[in-house]
């Protein structure tokens, strides 16, 4: 497997998606390539990054402008069996 | 009180297989049962926070939510229980923020037309007070269309796998893998761009 297939592959690599037998082969070129692992790595920074930065989400604020909202919406009818 | 910022961990479907709780919440819901809404609130608002926010940006995160949820509450008796709750809520939620996008940029267009370019030119940020590792990557991002912040806060912070990322964006998961790639090289080529090594 050479360069661009593995850059082609990248994502679903490092994602935990590609089958085991392409997975092993991805691996075995980036255990000896380092401009591939170098991109590999790129990646798992990026995606750690946006989870570090991730701001905190408080919602209990918001509920009582959507609730009514909500209610200003006709009544529905039963619409399960 | 129960904590309703990040009510479950970020790699779990929490309504695969299909929880009975929730399908009560589901059904209250539909008849106007305002408890029901809330509950169903509470078990998804922060992810959906998450998710409008990385697309339409913090200074409209408010309304599209609450507008969000106004639809959901409208519609959710649509749902059929054929589906994963979570992932039909996803996709409308992203439809809508995608939506918001498109009209704000027809809005950006027709100022535009009208006023002349200078009249819509953002102020430029100052660098050396927006190095804060948030705000560089919200610029970085911005760079990015609607659809790749998607899929990248899908995977990255939500932990969606490719399957469910697919079905919220409705598009073959076999183009998952090299949407990610090109997603993730774009963001990083602006991360550089901006002076940040990755």
């Amino acid at each position: 497997m050479n360069c661009k297939e593995v850059a082609d592959r990248l994502s679903p690599f490092m994602d935990g998606e590609l089958d085991s037998g392409l997975n092993a082969r991805v691996s075995l070129h980036i255990e000896s390539c380092d401009a591939c692992k170098r991109d590999l790595e790129s990646f798992r920074r990026i995606g750690e990054w946006m989870r570090e930065v991730e701001a905190p989400v408080d919602t209990e604020g918001s509920w009582g402008r959507i609730e009514a909202a909500s209610s200003r919406l006709p009544s529905r009818t039963f619409p399960f069996r | 009180m129960t904590s309703n910022k990040h009510p479950f961990p970020s790699n779990k479907l929490p309504d695969r297989p299909f929880d009975a709780e929730l399908a009560e919440w589901i059904r209250g819901a539909a008849l106007g049962d305002q408890e029901s809404q809330k509950k169903i609130y509470q078990r998804i608002a922060a992810q959906i926070v998450r998710i409008v926010r990385r697309i339409v940006g913090q200074d409209h995160v408010d309304d599209v939510v609450q507008d969000f949820f106004v639809t959901l509450f409208a519609k959710i008796s649509q749902f059929r229980f054929e589906s994963s709750f979570e992932t039909w809520v996803h996709r409308t939620a992203v439809n809508q923020s995608l939506q918001h996008l498109r009209k704000a940029s027809r809005e950006q267009e027709r100022i535009r037309q009208y006023a002349g370019d200078a009249a819509v030119q953002s102020i430029p940020k100052d660098e050396s007070s927006s190095r804060e590792d948030a705000e560089v990557l919200e610029i970085a991002m911005n760079h990015l269309s609607g659809d790749q912040r998607t899929l990248l806060h899908m995977k990255e912070v939500e932990g969606f796998g490719y399957q469910q990322i697919a079905e919220v964006l409705g598009v073959p998961e076999g183009t998952v893998g090299s949407r990610l790639n090109k997603a993730r090289s774009e963001l990083r080529s602006a991360l550089t761009h901006l002076g940040w090594e990755v």
